[in-house]
């Protein structure tokens, strides 16, 4: 069977009509999981065995003419930082190499009513602390365009996995452009709903004011079925939302005004490749009848320093828990001492990137820098978010690049992590403001390395994103 | 002028967040730290007068739920945690001395 052209809706449609079984494609997508994993590593763990249970159960339905869900047959990666009851759960990390999960995150409960196959869990970086998925405990991921470069990250095994065929769409979490940076690294669609759309019970927080989960799918219709499923409010994450969503009128483009905010077509910002991908896809909207209109976000130059004050600072307190008495304890440890303990497990069992975060955090969170450093990033977060407010009064979205650049190689940034934390700086700013965003692939670039552009919303207008980058899916 | 970050500070903040640092991490954090923190301070440059800070990441209030029990929350947590026995967590002892002193 060739998946490569497979889609969401073709899946649900073949299994309906009989042209194949949910197993036959489990049994496909977990065989080149298991054949390209060596090489890519884009997961930690293959969950065989409930994989062929979960499929068996949508052909017995189908067979039975019971009405299966929204998602009956479609595999499933699902990022290591998202819990399924009974697996392991590591987020990338040592120190929860043997932590298995209690309950099932409220998105895993949701895809797993709606059918969905969960193949397995992908690879990121640990505590999804990073801009490449090099920072994984279990080894780099790699990029399947391009195998000597970086799949972006956190969410890297996530977007690989989809770009590779070894999962049909995935689920990632984003806190800083974690989905939207490895999906436009590997050429696939990916999802950074508005802040509160998706229940985050489940997922370890990393910073909990900026995480959200969303989707990676090959097409925006697949990563919107995905969504369709997992978001709404959940009364175990009280910062989650039933606030309606608008439509923009696609059927008269003229009436839809994209934005270019001046701060992120700075001469000299971008790569050749990225800079020429972004003025053609910015032409073919023009083309289309789509109003182009420059606009300014003026704070953004701060947001990347606003960003990482604040999410330090919440990474700090959030993995205070990680102290050997819960989740893990290192095996060889002889102490009985208290203190000896937290020392040795949170020592050993954290990477560098997480010990460097965590120490930051401390520091602006501490007695006199707080209001140098936390409390004026807290100030200057909100004149970010007033940026994004100003602007839209005059345009519907605003069209970006999701990275400077293409993707970079493999230890290119590892040893210099300011070099690392600037790959973000088209993607935080949203974060901050809690506004949605999807990363596209710009078409055309078959045979070189992807560039991704960056559509952001309205708050609550996460619709307006998958109803345009469609339209755009279709010139 | 008094740097905001060197390595008896890092020694400091490492042991707060009871991360034990062998002095070569130390040596690379701190440089590290250094850098960023100069980058940090670009935010002084922007005037925040009269703003009031964004707490959290909306702007809508925490909702309450009814105090109530979420029964299909119920359950066994003991993955949650390292060592049990008997049916109880084990955790190491936080009070010294004989135990008919307890």
């Amino acid at each position: 069977m060739d998946t490569k052209d497979l889609t969401i809706a073709k899946v649900k449609e073949g299994i309906l009509g009989g042209d194949f079984s949910a197993k036959e494609i489990a049994a496909e997508y977990v065989s080149t999981a298991k054949s390209k994993n060596p090489e890519l590593n884009a997961y930690i763990s293959i969950l065989e065995e409930s994989v062929f249970d979960a499929a068996a159960d949508i052909d017995r339905k189908v067979a039975s003419g019971e009405t299966v869900g929204a998602l009956a047959g479609v595999p499933m990666a699902i990022k290591d930082n998202i819990l399924i009851k009974g697996e392991k759960c590591t987020a990338g990390s040592k120190i929860l190499s043997d932590y298995e999960a209690a309950y099932n995150a409220t998105v895993i409960t949701k895809l797993k009513e709606a059918g969905a196959i969960i193949i397995g869990k992908a690879n990121m970086d640990e505590f999804a602390m990073g801009s490449s998925t090099e920072n994984s405990a279990f080894g780099p991921v790699k990029n399947p365009i391009d195998i000597e470069r970086v799949p972006g990250g956190s969410s890297g095994g996530s977007a690989a996995a989809v770009a590779a065929d070894m999962a049909l769409a995935a689920l990632g979490s984003d806190t800083g452009g974690s989905i939207r940076q490895p999906a436009a690294f590997c050429g696939v669609v990916g999802m950074k709903p508005t802040y509160g759309k998706i229940s985050r019970f489940g997922v370890m927080a990393m910073a909990s004011s900026l995480d959200q989960i969303g989707s990676f799918g090959k097409t925006v219709r697949d990563a919107e079925a995905v969504y369709g499923v997992i978001k709404g409010k959940d009364k175990r994450d009280s910062t989650s939302s039933d606030e309606p969503e608008s439509f923009l009128n696609l059927g008269d483009m003229s009436s839809v005004t994209i934005g270019l905010p001046d701060e992120y077509f700075v001469p000299g910002t971008l790569d050749a490749d990225t800079e020429t991908a972004i003025g053609e896809t910015i032409k073919d909207f023009e083309r289309s009848g789509a109003k182009i209109k420059k606009v300014s976000l003026p704070h953004s130059k701060y947001a990347l320093a606003c960003y990482y004050i604040i999410m330090f600072a919440e990474v700090s307190t959030n993995l205070a828990r990680f102290d050997g008495i819960r989740y893990s304890r290192h095996s060889d440890l002889k102490t009985d001492d208290l203190l000896d303990i937290y020392l040795s497990t949170k020592g050993e069992g954290f990477g560098d990137e997480v010990k460097r975060r965590i120490i930051l955090g401390t520091f602006v969170l501490s007695s006199g820098y707080y209001d140098a450093y936390y409390a004026k990033a807290q100030k200057v977060r909100k004149l970010i978010k007033n940026d994004f407010a100003e602007a839209f009064k005059d345009v519907d979205v605003l069209l970006t690049p999701v990275s400077p650049t293409v993707p970079f190689k493999l230890g290119e940034k590892t040893e210099d992590p300011m070099a690392m934390y600037m790959s973000d700086i088209f993607t935080v700013p949203i974060n901050l403001a809690g506004v949605p965003a999807i990363s596209i692939p710009v078409a055309g670039r078959e045979g070189k390395l992807p560039v991704g552009f960056q559509l952001i919303g309205k708050h609550w207008h996460d619709s307006d994103l998958f109803g345009l980058g469609s339209y755009y899916e279709g010139l | 002028m008094d740097k905001a970050i060197n390595k008896e500070k890092i020694e400091h903040l490492a042991g707060l967040a009871r991360i034990r640092i062998s002095s070569g991490e130390e040596e690379k954090l701190t440089r590290d730290a250094e850098n960023i923190i100069a980058y940090f301070d670009e935010l002084r440059l922007v005037d925040t007068e009269g703003v009031e800070p964004m707490i959290g990441g909306t702007d809508k209030f925490n909702g309450v739920g009814e105090d109530s029990r979420d029964e299909e929350l119920l359950m066994d947590g003991s993955s949650a945690f390292p060592r049990s026995r008997d049916g109880f967590l084990e955790v190491p002892t936080v009070m010294k001395g004989n135990k008919s002193d307890l």
